[in-house]
């Protein structure tokens, strides 16, 4: 406290006041007060843990939905005209080169 | 946290919001807060400001919606006096001490929590300004006029100056 040039003494009052409290108030309270802390821990480690698993499942449906969409998707593959074209120019490949090569030309079929 | 601070912050609490039942109510809603937003304190060493900031934006809130005050220097003292007076848990027997906190309960809210701050919790100007969001010169003069005004009122009947 400081000293004051003031008509009045202020360490006459000190620090008194006229607030009171109830018997036995404050151990009462400490032990409420550490009570709602640990009942707000656990709630918040309940909501962290129910938002991991939330998420969790989630994830697994998007993946579940994406599978089975390219399941249902999914067809015979069919040959188109270039692979006709390739094969028909590996035949004629085939010819060429039996053609000329000498010991297929001069073997006796 | 609660070991540390639970007493200092009921003392400011009541000498803020004057009814027990009050203060035990604005006491569980600021631990409330200081558990949610732990996680935002950046700097350990203010711990003590925080808890105190909190405290009294939570104060100033619970007396904004029961007295309706519009301001931090807008408000009726009668409604503290009559709280004080009809309390249970106020002790009538010293009639200066009585005094003492009605001329506290007089002052405008912001050299009232100044003057707390400092004259009962003996906080630094620097925390002071730091709690209610003013500066160490404005906490200074707040302290000092308070000071003048509670002398006054005790020697003369009237809290004057009027600033």
């Amino acid at each position: 406290m400081e000293q004051s040039p003031l008509p009045f003494d202020f360490n006459t009052v000190g620090k008194k006041t006229p607030y009171l409290t109830p018997e036995g108030y404050f151990e009462r309270s400490e032990a409420a007060l550490k009570a709602q802390a640990r009942l707000l821990n656990n709630r918040s480690r309940t909501t962290l843990r129910r938002w991991i698993y939330g998420t969790a499942a989630s994830v697994v449906l998007l993946l579940s939905a994406i599978a089975i969409k390219n399941i249902t998707n999914l067809k015979p593959q069919e040959a188109t005209p270039a692979v006709y074209c390739q094969n028909a120019n590996a035949t004629e490949d085939w010819h060429d080169f039996a053609e000329a090569d000498i010991f297929l030309e001069n073997m006796d079929w | 946290m609660i070991e540390r601070f639970h007493r200092p912050l009921y003392w400011h609490i009541r000498r803020m919001v004057v009814s027990h039942e009050d203060a035990e109510d604005v006491l569980q809603n600021t631990f409330v807060q200081i558990h949610v937003h732990l996680k935002d304190l950046a700097n350990a060493e203010q711990v003590r400001s925080w808890v105190y900031r909190i405290a009294t934006n939570e104060a100033l809130q619970w007396l904004r919606q029961k007295h309706e005050f519009i301001s931090l220097d807008n408000e009726d003292a009668s409604t503290l006096l009559n709280t004080l007076a009809t309390d249970p848990h106020t002790d009538t027997g010293d009639e200066l001490v009585l005094k003492f906190q009605q001329a506290v309960l007089r002052l405008p809210t912001m050299q009232r929590t100044v003057f707390n701050l400092r004259y009962y919790d003996e906080l630094p100007y620097e925390e002071i300004a730091g709690i209610t969001k003013s500066t160490v010169g404005a906490a200074k003069t707040n302290y000092h006029i308070a000071k003048e005004k509670i002398s006054n009122y005790i020697t003369h009947g009237t809290i004057t100056p009027a600033i």
